[in-house]
């Protein structure tokens, strides 16, 4: 397989929170139409690698590179504006909005837009959010508030979608409808970056996938390779003492 | 409660709460000051409808019980009625103990307002000297238990019936309470002696009282309400007609404020004048607040920013500088100096959120003051003497200032209508949308590419301008203004007549700003119910409560909002029917 032109990378990333190191020499590259996933336990930086690559928090040293432009320090509507959305932890609707309301701001940096045919693309591929779209979000249940999340992201025509940990909060047979979605996405020509607690799960449908523990990247490699891993069959996917 | 038995520890509760409210009500004075004026002649002063209101309210409260889903309702029954006595009884005892109380011993030290006079006032008695405490007493316990079964009787009657026979009294309070307008309005048309047979000393006569209690009846009977007749006769499906019919409606709209000034007279067009600076600084917060989730507690600083710009410019006695221009001249200068100050105040505070930027707003409220205020910018504002000699609003035949109140009503009307359309053209734009999504949720609305820190600034700088605007207005209107004019209680009356109207609604806000300070009178100009003068505060207080634990969408929540609300509730009992047919076909197949 030829590597893939890359769209986003970081370049030896730190992030301090006061005087708390983060995120030490993260080196991460994400090629065009890949999915790769970002795997870690809690506290482990995951979080803070998306709010670095969204502007919300800037590096101390290093830099995020966004299709060979230097896209940290900027501030994140130009970061969100050159084609980067996330679907964040927890859906966060605005759950007092309506679901077209909701995927109206997913498009707000495309005012001229015409949106009925992102309307039509969201809703082929979830027939449900057609049915709930006059309704306040906060009313649907989680698996229809996953669909208006990913559906509001795609408003804005992402070329890098980031997702945050897509399966907390929701039942598993969800979860597994949930990382389906995310593939089908991928497959349509989107480049997915994955953060999840969730390895096996990620894993099984990503390219490439990074291991971060406690602000450093340990593992990286491709998807079939990862799994294969023992080192991190034993740490991650819960088998204890391996096969 | 159980048919027969009822919870007697709720029954004490509730009559206790009763005369609780009955004592403290005395206790402020409210009673006594309230007794000069009559509701209905010679039957009922407003003193006692303060004083006895919550007692019918406590005897329906103990026999409602929460009918759950699942749950069987209780028969209604006379027991209703004799918890309501119950309570009155309670509440009339706890009155009675607090009277002997007051009569014996002389606690006017501590508590100023209880005088022998406040005795007799609830006594009944016309001799201050010597109240016939007796009697009195029985009177005021038969009243409390007769109103506290009429309340719990409430329960045996229909939920119709019931709204109408509260619109019968509250009919008659209204008509009573009115009075200045309708007597005004009566005049006008020439006819005093129709006034005269109606009203007495600014009460209903009892002919009069129920020939508006039967009509009120009637009228709260009636399934159409008159104000959805508007919104009914816009509501057509062809665009090309909706447009003739918004046009008649608006035309009408202005007819009748053109004609309201001199109609009303002046005192009430002084009041409306009032009504319409509130109203306009309560747009001008909403959209700081209710659009765009910003808590602004310093928003009396723009207006005196606009006040003070307009005496400067104006005034022959501005200390500093005196180009005496004319106060129109005055306007775009208040706008750009109204935006400034929006700028000044919104780029340090733009990070804060919630609490926090609530307190520090509060701050800046409170520097803009001071600094008025302040012995060391005397020069340029003139101190704690303020400007005085602010011309007016020259129009080609007079200069209209406060002693033409029916002008300057017409200018507070132009002024609201601009902020009513400004609120209504934002509300639906871009930056609009940007704001609803940043109010419900900063981070997300950040991420969704929504430059937080512009729709921030320019929410600021909207509500600067309008309030800016109102200044200018306001300091024509009085001819002169001091630092104390802009204390923090108005920042605090706007966000509560935006609370209590609706947050985020348009009408919402017209409506809280009326019956705030309209009907009450704002923090130091008089309403309607110029009685309530020293208790207005307290009755802000008690509607603010009341808002949050009832209603806290406001009296007039937005109407797309709960249309849309209604029409997800039918959709979702559809979605729910539909997937439960589903299941049961499914289960045959299978």
């Amino acid at each position: 397989m030829s590597t893939p032109e890359v769209v986003l990378e970081f370049r030896n990333v730190n992030t301090h929170y006061g005087p708390v190191h983060v995120l030490k020499d993260v080196n991460i590259s994400i090629g065009a139409g890949q999915m790769v996933c970002l795997l870690g336990g809690n506290a482990s930086g995951k979080t803070t690698t998306l709010k670095t690559i969204l502007g919300m928090v800037v590096p101390t040293t290093g830099e995020v590179v966004l299709d060979g432009q230097v896209i940290s320090g900027l501030p994140t509507a130009e970061i969100v504006g050159r084609g980067i959305s996330m679907v964040p932890e927890n859906r966060r609707l605005f759950k007092r909005m309506t679901v077209r309301e909701n995927l109206e701001i997913g498009a707000y940096l495309r005012p001229d837009a015409n949106l009925e045919a992102d309307y039509e693309h969201i809703f082929s591929m979830f027939p449900r959010v057609k049915e709930r779209l006059n309704q306040k979000a906060g009313t649907l249940s989680g698996g229809e508030q996953q669909m208006v999340a990913v559906g509001r992201a795609l408003m804005a025509h992402p070329k890098v979608l980031l997702m945050d940990e897509p399966s907390m909060g929701l039942a598993p047979l969800l979860v597994a409808q949930n990382f389906e979605i995310i593939r089908q996405i991928n497959e349509a020509g989107t480049t997915v970056f994955v953060v999840e607690q969730n390895a096996n799960m990620a894993l099984s449908i990503a390219d490439h996938g990074y291991v971060l523990q406690t602000g450093q990247i340990v593992l990286s490699d491709t998807a079939d390779a990862l799994l294969a891993n023992p080192q991190m069959r034993e740490a991650y996917l819960g088998e204890v003492g391996g096969p | 409660m159980t048919n027969g038995v009822f919870d007697l520890r709720k029954v004490i509760r509730a009559g206790l709460i009763a005369g609780l409210v009955m004592i403290f009500t005395s206790a402020i004075g409210m009673v006594e000051d309230f007794d000069g004026r009559q509701i209905v002649d010679q039957l009922l002063s407003l003193g006692f409808l303060a004083l006895f209101w919550f007692v019918p309210r406590a005897g329906y409260s103990v026999g409602s019980e929460e009918v759950l889903e699942g749950m069987e309702a209780h028969d209604k029954s006379t027991t209703n009625v004799v918890a309501g006595a119950l309570v009155g009884l309670v509440a009339g005892l706890s009155l009675s103990v607090f009277v002997i109380i007051t009569n014996a011993l002389d606690l006017r030290d501590v508590f100023t307002r209880l005088s022998p006079k406040l005795v007799a006032v609830l006594t009944f008695s016309d001799n201050v000297a010597d109240p016939n405490l007796v009697t009195g007493i029985l009177i005021l316990i038969a009243i409390s238990v007769l109103l506290g079964a009429i309340g719990g009787a409430l329960h045996l009657v229909s939920d119709r019936l019931r709204k109408q026979i509260v619109w019968a009294v509250l009919g008659v309070v209204v008509a009573a309470l009115l009075e200045d307008v309708f007597a005004q309005i009566l005049r006008t048309f020439g006819l005093t002696s129709v006034v005269r047979s109606v009203y007495r000393n600014g009460a209903l006569r009892i002919a009069p009282a129920v020939v508006v209690s039967v009509a009120s009846f009637f009228i709260a009977g009636r399934k159409q309400r008159g104000g959805s007749a508007v919104r009914k006769y816009l509501a057509v499906a062809d665009p090309k007609e909706r447009t003739k019919r918004s046009v008649i409606v608006a035309a009408v709209a202005l007819a009748i404020i053109a004609v309201a000034p001199w109609v009303l007279g002046s005192l009430l067009s002084e009041i409306l004048a009032t009504t319409g600076i509130f109203l306009l600084m309560g747009l001008g917060l909403n959209i700081v607040v209710g659009f765009a989730g910003l808590l602004d507690l310093g928003y009396v600083a723009f207006f005196a920013v606009g006040a003070y710009t307009s005496a400067i410019l104006t005034s022959p006695l501005s200390p500093f500088w005196s180009p005496e221009w004319p106060w129109w001249y005055t306007l775009p200068i208040v706008v750009v100096v109204s935006m400034l100050a929006g700028l000044f105040v919104g780029t340090p505070v733009i990070r804060l959120r919630g609490d926090y930027l609530a307190i520090v707003t509060l701050g800046f409220g409170e520097i803009v003051r001071i600094v008025f205020l302040s012995d060391a910018a005397s020069g340029v504002f003139g101190g704690a003497g303020g400007i005085r000699n602010i011309p007016g609003i020259p129009l080609g035949f007079d200069t209209v200032s406060g002693s033409d109140p029916q002008y300057i009503m017409y200018f507070a009307a132009a002024l609201v209508i601009l902020a009513a359309w400004v609120s209504y053209a934002l509300l639906n734009s871009r930056v609009g949308r940007a704001w609803t999504a940043m109010r419900e949720d900063e981070s997300v609305a950040e991420v969704m590419g929504i430059n937080t820190v512009t729709a921030k600034l320019s929410a600021f700088i909207v509500g600067a301008v309008l309030a800016g605007l109102g200044g200018a207005l306001f300091s024509a209107k009085l001819g002169s203004i001091f630092p104390t004019s802009f204390e923090l209680l108005i920042s605090i009356v706007i966000l509560v007549v935006v609370i209590v109207g609706g947050m985020g609604n348009i009408v919402g806000v017209a409506a809280g700003a009326v019956v705030l300070i309209g009907v009450l009178g704002g923090p130091r100009q008089p309403g309607l119910l110029q009685e309530f003068g020293e208790f207005k505060l307290l009755i802000y207080g008690v509607i603010l409560i009341y808002m949050m634990l009832k209603r806290p969408e406001g009296l007039i929540p937005n109407v797309r909002r709960s249309r849309e609300l209604h029409h997800d509730e039918m959709s979702q009992d559809a979605w729910l029917k539909a997937q439960s047919e589903s299941d049961d076909t499914e289960g045959a197949t299978a």
